[in-house]
């Protein structure tokens, strides 16, 4: 089992890649500093069913993909109660930035496209570690990956004629 | 040779085939123009991800388990320490105050484990990403 020394030292390179993937996810930087905060820290508690013969950075995906699926459900559940009726901006921030534009194309893929397609580019996983973070073989993930890439390429295409 | 698959072709991009394989797919690429136009189109939506991605990053402020940092260390350094100046200092004593000297070494000594131990055990230290 990975102590707390090793785990920080495992943790610390993918933070920057962790930021970028929960601030597309969330669409807020402030929603994701505070998924990566929570990932960090309840990775930590389940440290024991970390099994180190697997790879770290897709276990530590699995939890902050779970993170961010639970604050995007409890902003949901925030804005209904709160805000009933009131028009809320898409995005806190104020500037689009090239991802932001770029992000817009993936939204009619589906679902299981969009996933495999974020962990791909903002987590920078390798095909081992998005298998292990989406607990499905590396093989349907090859598939997965370039299915969702043509969908997205065509989309794109259509989108600029 | 044996035919490249469509998913090869992401996998060529996302450097996921053998060397040998690897090889095989770029010739064939080569060979063949719509395997290249495929290929071409893949590619340039990649490298407009990759840059979109590298836009979306940051450095969040991260709290990590206490023990992953290096104060765990200096509490050690500082514990022995402490253990040595009251050493050095307790045989200059006489009789009773030696051996007051002495507990107090020990009950030091105590304490400062007990504090290392909370510190390894506490929950969280503020950690900036380097990224």
């Amino acid at each position: 089992m990975l102590d707390a020394r090793a785990y920080g030292r495992e943790l610390r390179p993918l933070l920057g890649q962790a930021a970028a993937y929960a601030r597309a996810l969330l669409r807020s930087r402030h929603d994701a500093e505070d998924a990566v905060q929570q990932a960090a820290l309840r990775a930590w508690e389940r440290i024991a069913q970390y099994d180190e013969r697997r790879p770290f950075k897709g276990w530590w995906f699995a939890v902050l993909r779970n993170c961010c699926f639970d604050l995007q459900r409890r902003n949901i559940t925030w804005k209904t109660i709160s805000l009933e009726g009131v028009a809320l901006p898409e995005r806190e921030e104020a500037e689009a930035a090239d991802w932001e534009c770029l992000e817009a194309g993936i939204r009619g893929l589906p679902a299981a496209h969009q996933e495999v397609l974020y962990l791909k580019y903002y987590g920078a996983l390798s095909y081992r570690e998005l298998a292990e973070a989406l607990g499905i073989p590396i093989g349907t993930v090859m598939s997965r990956l370039h299915l969702a890439r043509k969908a997205l390429a065509a989309q794109l295409r259509a989108e600029t004629r | 040779m044996k035919d490249v698959q469509s998913e090869e072709l992401s996998a060529l991009l996302d450097g996921e085939l053998d060397a040998e394989r690897a090889r095989q797919v770029e010739m064939q690429i080569a060979a063949d123009p719509t395997l290249r136009m495929e290929f071409e189109v893949l590619r340039n939506s990649d490298a407009a991800w990759r840059h979109a991605a590298a836009t979306a990053m940051f450095a969040p402020t991260v709290w990590l388990p206490a023990s992953a940092r290096p104060l765990g260390q200096i509490s050690i350094a500082v514990m022995l320490a402490g253990v040595l100046i009251v050493l050095r200092i307790a045989p200059k004593l006489m009789g009773s105050l030696v051996f007051g000297f002495g507990l107090h070494a020990v009950s030091l000594s105590v304490l400062l484990i007990a504090l290392v131990w909370l510190e390894q055990a506490g929950p969280t230290q503020e950690h900036k990403s380097a990224n």
